[in-house]
């Protein structure tokens, strides 16, 4: 056994002793009045539920500020280490010390975990397959294909709501087949996908994105269907293309509970496909958007489209419809002929002009009320704008934005004559086009591009409101103009209730 | 055809300030709401509210009357609200106008509208106050809100020892 060191004779050690302990007790005397003064603070008035609730709103703000709050005073400190749910938030990537402090702090309560490149943090996965039990979110993001999730995916998840998934493998049955809670499902870039592997049927929201492989419509359809209580489908660019041949639309899949079904990257045919094979609640929203291509027969395409418009309509007699046909075709939502609400007709950048013009000929212009143009080109403003009587929001960019304006200004003079022998146009209500206009937007002219001084006063003259004669946009109630044009000359306008200058 | 007349509650604050207004305004208030379905006949007698002082039941009227109409969360909604709602502080821009006042005012709100389970008030309060915490150290926290650091030496010395991970960060 070592010897006791030996211990010089210290006349004052009793003394210090004694002075240590005065200081301590007032120093915890200090603290005492201190903390007291603290309570009689306005801020000390709100209970602790209450300020736990201003720390949670806080803290969701940046991952630190959870941390400092235990360090402004005695009593914050209190509140938050107090509560466990201020500490469910896990992020690996801020650190093992900051893991565990949140696992530690969170007690018993439900955990989120956010898991960015899983393979990084091998040491943690370990810890938290431990804590699986208790988490009810999670998000795997890798930043590649990857498979070292592997250990987390296969842990059975009894408290798990919700689950973000992507860049993985997915096991073949996720969590074991063990997560009775799920109800939030989205996978995406993911490889190595089966319906199988979610065989959970609590699920509500389920989106698939970009996974492989892809699935056909019928494996697709059955599958969902095996999910009573499935509200909200999103299927984005994982549906095989349906081949007219194979389509066997005998088997229709009923699904009443579905309140939304989205579309992203499918075929116009393999929609067509889908949507004749289910039958659903009348108010199902859809959204469709089908990915650019060129149709080699403009007339063949539009009838398809047409056809997938009116599948559409029997589901949404509410007209909560929209489809879209993006990219480099037109985009279109509910022109319904005989409809009379909710429509929008997008015409982007791209298709060459003889195929625009053709395709303008054909579709059911008369039913749009919304248009929004960013091309470079437009045919023609005098052809086209007596067949869209109905329409009421105007979006136009560039040049064809200028044009628009050319067109109008070139209105002036048949505009003066009308005021000048006070004929109007009623007579003839083509002649001045757009009256049903509430709307107008003119984006992105440089103030290179603008139009002569003479022809944007025209522009304002035409727009000048004259109710009495029948002529003027005289519903036109809000006006949005690029940043350089010269906004002052609207002032004409006396109807106009706003106009704005859009923002770059 | 004249709209029918809309029933007036008489309410009566802690410092016996009193106030009549619409029964839908009240209602905004689960507490009183309540209160006024358990009672099933006509009565004069004003509510008593003990827990509310008159300029700051003002300011409550103000804000009720103001989002008068809008749907109150039902028990369904509450639980995804809850999940929206801890993760934004964004307010709108009535509200933030409306809560533009001093500090013992806005604690005052926010204990009016917890005792009165005024939802999206209590929100509303509770947004603000996370707002001024928000990207702030401890030692401008203290200041905001006129907080005296109450920790002994040691325990500082322990807590900051405690926080210096996190800080490095």
């Amino acid at each position: 056994m070592p010897a006791a060191p030996l211990r010089l004779h210290d006349p004052h050690f009793h003394e210090r002793t004694k002075i240590d302990e005065e200081i301590l007790s007032i120093e915890q005397h200090l603290r005492d009045l201190r903390a007291l003064r603290n309570s009689l603070l306005p801020i000390s008035t709100l209970p602790h539920e209450v300020l736990c609730q201003i720390f949670q709103i806080a803290s969701k703000t940046s991952a630190i500020t959870i941390h400092r709050l235990t360090w402004v005073c005695y009593y914050w400190r209190e509140v938050a280490l107090g509560s466990p749910s201020l500490w469910v938030d896990i992020d690996p990537s801020l650190g093992t010390t900051w893991f565990q402090v949140h696992l530690e702090r969170s007690k018993e309560a439900n955990l989120s975990v956010t898991f960015y490149d899983s393979r990084k943090y091998p040491h943690m996965t370990d810890q938290l397959v431990a804590q699986f039990k208790r988490v009810s979110n999670m998000t795997l993001r890798n930043s590649r294909k990857d498979n070292s999730g592997d250990s987390i995916l296969t842990t059975p998840a009894p408290a798990l709501q919700s689950l973000e998934i992507q860049h993985a493998v997915i096991p073949p049955t996720l969590f074991s087949g063990i997560a009775p809670l799920l109800k939030r499902v989205d996978l995406s870039r993911s490889t190595g996908f089966l319906f199988s592997a979610i065989p959970f049927s609590s699920i509500t929201n389920l989106r698939l994105a970009s996974i492989d492989p892809r699935i056909s419509v019928s494996d697709c359809l059955t599958n969902i269907h095996s999910f009573p209580n499935l509200q909200n489908l999103w299927l984005d660019s994982v549906l095989l293309a349906s081949d007219p041949i194979d389509q066997d639309q005998s088997v229709q899949f009923n699904m009443p509970q579905l309140r939304l079904i989205a579309l992203r990257g499918v075929r116009l045919a393999t929609s067509v496909d889908f949507f004749s094979r289910i039958s659903v609640h009348d108010e199902l929203k859809t959204q469709v958007t089908i990915p650019s291509y060129y149709p080699m027969n403009v007339r063949e395409h539009n009838h398809a489209y047409l056809q997938l418009i009116s599948l559409l309509r029997t589901f949404e007699p509410s007209r909560k419809a929209r489809l879209v046909i993006s990219g480099q075709m037109l985009e279109l939502s509910s022109v319904l002929p005989g409809d009379t609400t909710a429509k929008l007709v997008t015409v982007e950048n791209g298709p060459p002009p003889v195929l625009l013009t053709e395709m303008l000929k054909q579709m059911p212009l008369q039913y749009v009320h919304s248009l929004k143009l960013c091309t470079h080109w437009f045919p023609s403003w005098a052809g086209t704008s007596s067949r869209l009587p109905n329409l009421e929001h105007l979006e136009v960019g560039r040049s064809v934005a200028i044009s628009f304006i050319e067109h109008f200004a070139s209105l002036k003079p048949m505009m003066l004559n009308c005021v000048k022998d006070g004929s109007g146009v009623s007579g003839n209500p083509s002649c001045f086009p757009f009256r049903t206009l509430r709307r107008l937007v003119l984006r992105d002219i440089e103030s290179g591009d603008i139009p002569p001084k003479a022809v944007v006063t025209s522009f304002c003259k035409v727009l000048k409101l004259r109710k009495d004669l029948g002529i003027g946009l005289d519903e036109l109630v809000a006006l949005e103009v690029a940043p350089g044009f010269p906004t002052e000359r609207f002032s004409l306008c006396a109807g106009l209730v706003r106009v704005e200058k859009s923002k770059k | 055809m004249a709209a029918p007349a809309t029933q007036q509650i008489k309410i009566r604050c802690n410092d016996e300030k009193e106030f009549t207004v619409d029964r839908d305004v009240l209602e905004r208030s689960v507490l009183i709401k309540n209160m006024l379905e358990d009672v099933t006949e006509q009565q004069d007698a004003p509510i008593p509210l003990p827990n509310v002082s008159g300029p700051v039941m003002a300011k409550v009227l103000e804000y009720c009357t103001h989002h008068r109409g809008e749907p109150l969360p039902s028990a369904d909604t509450e639980q995804s609200q809850d999940e929206t709602r801890k993760r934004t502080t964004d307010i709108s821009e009535w509200d933030q106008k409306f809560i533009t006042v001093d500090q013992e005012m806005l604690f005052e709100i926010i204990l009016a509208a917890n005792y009165l389970d005024i939802k999206s008030l209590l929100d509303v309060g509770c947004k603000t106050v996370a707002n001024m915490i928000k990207g702030k150290t401890p030692e401008e926290i203290r200041k905001l809100f006129n907080i005296v650091n109450d920790f002994t030496p040691e325990e500082e010395a322990q807590i900051k020892k405690e926080n210096e991970w996190a800080e490095d960060r």
